[in-house]
């Protein structure tokens, strides 16, 4: 854990940790109305299922939005909960409009989640490093949650969750071409003695989980 | 209120790391972080806690059951914390429940409940 006053820019920690959930909460808001928008469109016999599990994860984020901006606030920032706003800094890649069909959909949205909670974990991460470990809870209990939500999705999708795999992802650009500089994530799946040993090296830190997403699958990269 | 000293039983050890930082922040002591029941348990017997942030859905074991076994020897204010808060309500309902993700302000005022108000950190 870094000192506060020996952050590389010389921010205090809490202007980190502001930018940190305002990049956030811009794609909590995309994400939510991506959710929204796949909840509406559903068509067909299948609609039905596949209502209820995205309609409670949309539900879940607009919670965990609040949440965010409540932490933003909470440390001394202002939270950007305007539309406009979350449309020029969210990470996520814009939903195709014209995405048809239960299964476009739900995958469409599984993408998206995966994304979203993969970024959460690194964020929670980070905020750790430069000290401010009530966000990084938050963060973090915030991916924990939307894994929950998130199996509910893969079935739509024919995905099976296997237990937790972690796979070389490289990171994704934003809209804005932008990459994130997070840690690479390294293969895992906690149960072998190989997975003592990155435990080891890691300390008490858990390596960043990586789920199969339909997209990157762990079968793809040769797992 | 003097400072209370914690255990803290997480099966997410960075989110157990975490959360004590942020209780010694409040100005409690953390005495053991543990991931299961059973260490849980052990813990409880060695450094007699008296506050104790257990989450309710472990890997190995549950919270619940880990609480129950330690109160056998005697009262510890607890507050629960899970992702699904109604199992606990439903089968605890006077139990202090935190839901996932909660922020710093929440989990003070859920120890408050259980503690009286925080202590000056």
């Amino acid at each position: 854990m870094l000192p506060q006053a020996d952050l590389p820019s010389g921010r205090p920690f809490h202007a980190h940790s502001i930018d940190l959930l305002n990049r956030h909460l811009a794609a909590a808001i995309d994400l939510r109305g991506q959710i929204k928008h796949a909840c509406r469109n559903l068509r067909g016999p299948d609609a039905v299922p596949a209502y209820g599990p995205l309609d409670r994860a949309a539900a879940a984020i607009e919670h965990y939005a609040d949440l965010i901006a409540c932490q933003v606030v909470e440390l001394g920032g202002g939270a950007d909960l305007t539309v406009q706003a979350a449309a020029t800094r969210s990470f996520l890649a814009p939903y195709l409009l014209g995405t048809a069909g239960v299964c476009q959909h739900a995958r469409a949205v599984a993408g998206a989640l995966e994304r979203f909670c993969r970024s959460l974990r690194r964020a929670g991460t980070q905020a750790a490093d430069f000290g401010d470990a009530g966000t990084a809870v938050l963060l973090l209990e915030m991916a924990g949650g939307l894994d929950r939500l998130a199996a509910g999705i893969d079935r739509l999708t024919g995905t099976s969750r296997r237990p937790p795999h972690l796979v070389p992802i490289a990171p994704h650009a934003d809209r804005n071409g932008a990459t994130a500089d997070w840690p690479t994530a390294v293969a895992f799946d906690g149960s072998s003695p190989a997975d003592d040993a990155v435990r080891a090296t890691q300390g008490w830190r858990d390596p960043v989980l990586v789920r199969g997403t339909g997209i990157t699958t762990c079968a793809e990269v040769g797992e | 209120m003097k400072a209370a000293r914690v255990l803290v039983v997480d099966d997410d050890l960075m989110v157990g790391t975490l959360l004590s930082d942020t209780l010694a922040g409040m100005g409690h002591a953390v005495c053991a972080i543990e991931t299961n029941e059973r260490d849980a348990i052990t813990a409880a017997m060695r450094c007699h806690p008296d506050l104790m942030i257990v989450d309710e859905r472990l890997g190995q074991g549950s919270g619940m059951a880990a609480v129950d076994a330690i109160l056998v020897a005697g009262p510890v204010p607890h507050v629960f914390v899970s992702g699904d808060v109604s199992v606990i309500r439903s089968r605890r309902p006077d139990a202090v429940v935190l839901q996932k993700p909660y922020r710093v302000a929440e989990l003070a005022q859920a120890i408050a409940r259980v503690l009286g108000p925080a202590p000056v950190a």
